[in-house]
């Protein structure tokens, strides 16, 4: 997943406005990055994006929740249903730094017995690599 | 509507007026020279042609006139007005009608609008004066023109016909003539319409017939002629008003007839609007009701007591998408103890509905068939997959028992309650996953002890969630609030404080505050948790940032992570029993995971077939 330095060290856009972006990488390597706050208001946006990446067979798909600056219960029900999806045909990884709002639902959502959750983007990449 | 109505009409005054005082201005101006002229034309777009109208050639037309009746009286009167600046005297002002009426149809109407004004004058009693004047001119001007208009003069004349204007035409022709003309040429076009302007149409209809040149100005008139006579008796205002409206000009008149019937449209449009609006409103009310009731059929009334303990409940809908969703019930299993379930389904709206009430009642009914929390929650996963499909389902299941003062919770992806003893929020690592994610949840249940006077607050992110100057509050900040309620503080209350205190609230607010009765026990023990741990939890470190997270001293924490392993070679699942007390945490290691037997996999069903 070479394309993940470079994203990771994209402009920064202001805080709260929402933004999906999903970079290809090689034949099944997606990550789909959120930033801003991620709620029931756009979630659909990010839902399809999802949607549209676990079409690939053996995808590895890194979620990168990084600059999520707040996701309520529908954004986490999208990432955990994606994984519910993939199953056991592809890889799927979470990036959510400790601390973050994003990492508090997490825990209490229980989201870590169900995906494989990384502090930073780079150890997401380097999961499903 | 209403308002437009008399808007328009008060617009169109004004404008007239602005337009009589630009009519006015103009004819003094050029007042010397061809004052007729210049001044009709702006106005009218009558052009006089100072050209003396000979008496013979009036004479022929103007008889034509006499017949064609009264027509557009202020037209012409500007036509004659412009002659007769050029043409002194009466005789100008004779020919002047002489001419208009033998013009052709045009005349015809234009002639008869000469009488007609006259006459109208005459009847009004308005202006005396004018009906002299014409009287007079006509006479002396060409015998010719005298048949047509003589008669109708008459009448006039015998009115209380007043000198002034009479006069002046005698006492210097040209300069009175001019003077007339200004003053004519002015009146008329104020006249123009209604009768309202006595002398001036008189004196001006005689003079503009004369030279009234061509075709223009009969055209003109006609219309006027005929809202003078429809205009009975006018005063005041009308009078002013119908004045200036017969000095705008016609293209001007329908611009203005446009643009009302537009303001008129718009009105409608706008009434007709505001009805559709008020329509929507109630249907959405009723919605709204419809969508409360529903609602209420999710959410039950509490009595005041569910078995020993004090339960009181609130729900508060947000605005919006994400209305609807959350659920909670309360009731008592026996004497003792007492059970609350508190859930969110995520995606809300309408369609959350029949998913929260099948969740609470499956839930419900394995609490009730004596199922632990963590076991009940972990079936009615197993269970309820299929039918959740792609909606996710979050469950607080706790059961209260007054005999020991113990609260035993289990979460389904959940926040814990929060108990107003505590200092800080219960630790959320090793959380069981919500139903409907399809992995295995009641995985982790706490048991902590409940004093009275104390009260254990199980609420949904709504609460949460609420923006405070764009901060949202937490579960650290509503662990605060929870603490500063007083004994009387219910549910209810908690609900209002936070929204009173808070700048949005952009989910929905569920929540129950349960307290002990009175004469419960305190236990002196600590918090003990259940947790059931398999190869993954391992893996993925859910087990070390558990033990991190309550600061499990290194030692213990490697017997317990010893112990796991050890077990999970002999099972799929390990069950282990953390207590919590000032010495620190104790673990100990159950063979087997306590619970649940039954065939509801695959596999189990396989099996039968097998068997069978």
């Amino acid at each position: 997943m070479s394309s993940a330095s470079k994203a990771g060290g994209s402009a920064m856009p202001a805080p709260n406005e929402f933004r999906v972006l999903t970079e290809v990488s090689g034949k099944h390597g997606r990550i789909v990055s959120v930033v801003g706050d991620l709620d029931i208001s756009n979630v659909d946006t990010f839902r399809s994006a999802l949607i549209e990446a676990t079409q690939n067979e053996r995808i590895r798909l890194v979620v990168d929740l990084s600059l999520v600056s707040f996701v309520d219960s529908v954004g986490i029900g999208a990432v955990l249903h994606a994984r519910k999806r993939i199953g056991d045909s592809g890889r799927m990884a979470v990036a959510v730094p400790d601390g973050s709002y994003a990492a508090v639902i997490f825990d209490v959502v229980g989201a870590d017995a169900l995906v494989d959750v990384f502090n930073s983007r780079a150890a997401a990449v380097a999961h499903v690599s | 509507v209403r308002r437009l109505t008399v808007a328009i009409p008060a617009a169109l005054a004004a404008m007239a007026l602005a337009t009589g005082g630009y009519a006015d201005a103009k004819p003094k101006d050029k007042g010397p020279d061809k004052a007729g002229p210049p001044a009709a034309a702006p106005v009218e777009g009558a052009e006089a042609t100072p050209a003396p109208a000979p008496g013979p050639e009036a004479a022929p037309r103007g008889k034509g006139a006499g017949n064609g009746g009264a027509a557009p009286a202020p037209a012409r009167g500007k036509g004659a007005a412009k002659s007769r600046g050029d043409v002194p005297g009466r005789a100008n002002g004779a020919g002047g009608r002489s001419n208009g009426s033998g013009r052709g149809n045009g005349a015809a109407k234009g002639r008869a609008a000469a009488p007609g004004q006259i006459r109208k004058a005459a009847a009004r009693g308005g202006s005396p004066a004018a009906g002299r004047t014409r009287s007079s001119a006509t006479p002396p001007a060409t015998p010719g023109a005298a048949p047509a208009p003589a008669p109708i003069a008459a009448p006039a004349a015998a009115a209380p016909a007043p000198p002034t204007q009479a006069a002046a035409p005698k006492a210097t022709p040209r300069r009175k003539a001019r003077a007339r003309t200004r003053r004519g040429t002015t009146r008329a076009r104020t006249r123009a319409l209604p009768a309202a302007a006595p002398a001036a149409p008189v004196v001006s209809a005689p003079a503009a017939v004369a030279p009234a040149p061509r075709a223009r100005a009969p055209r003109t008139r006609a219309p006027r002629v005929a809202a003078p006579r429809k205009a009975a008796p006018r005063r005041g205002l009308t009078r002013i008003v119908t004045h200036v409206v017969e000095v705008i000009p016609r293209p001007v008149r329908f611009a203005l007839a446009g643009l009302a019937a537009l303001a008129a449209l718009l009105g409608l449009a706008l009434l007709a609007a505001a009805l559709r609006a008020g329509h929507l409103k109630r249907q959405r009310a009723r919605l709204k009701q419809d969508v409360g009731l529903l609602q209420s059929a999710v959410l039950p009334e509490l009595p005041e007591r569910v078995g020993r303990a004090s339960v009181t409940a609130a729900y508060r809908p947000a605005e919006g998408l994400a209305a609807g969703g959350d659920f909670y019930d309360a009731f008592a299993l026996d004497d003792d103890r007492t059970c609350v379930i508190l859930g969110d389904v995520a995606g809300h709206g309408r369609d959350a509905i029949p998913v929260t009430a099948l969740v609470r009642y499956t839930v419900r009914a394995y609490l009730e068939g004596g199922l632990a929390p963590r076991q009940a929650l972990q079936v009615a996963g197993r269970v309820l997959e299929p039918q959740l499909r792609e909606t996710m389902v979050t469950v607080l299941v706790a059961i209260y028992d007054a005999a020991t003062g113990l609260l035993t919770v289990a979460a389904a992806g959940h926040p814990l309650p929060l108990i107003s003893t505590d200092e800080a929020p219960p630790v959320a690592a090793f959380s069981s996953p919500a139903l409907g994610l399809g992995g295995p949840t009641g995985r982790r249940q706490v048991t902590v002890p409940l004093p009275p006077g104390a009260a254990a607050c199980f609420y949904t992110d709504g609460l949460a969630d609420v923006l405070t100057e764009g901060e949202r509050l937490m579960p650290t900040g509503l662990a605060g609030e929870i603490r500063r309620l007083s004994r009387e503080d219910g549910a209810a209350e908690l609900i209002a404080r936070l929204v009173r205190d808070s700048d949005s609230q952009p989910d929905d607010m569920a929540c129950v505050v349960l307290r002990p009765p009175d004469d419960a026990p305190s236990p002196r023990t600590g918090r003990v948790e259940e947790l059931e741990v398999d190869a993954r939890d391992v893996t993925r470190g859910r087990l070390d940032r558990y033990l991190d997270a309550y600061r499990v001293s290194p030692g213990v924490a490697d017997a317990a992570r010893r112990a796991v392993a050890n077990a999970l070679r002999r099972s799929h699942s390990v069950v282990i029993e953390i207590a919590h007390d000032a010495s620190g945490a104790h673990v100990s290691v159950a063979d087997s995971p306590a619970v649940v037997a039954l065939p509801l996999d695959e596999r189990g069903d396989e099996q039968l077939a097998a068997a069978g």
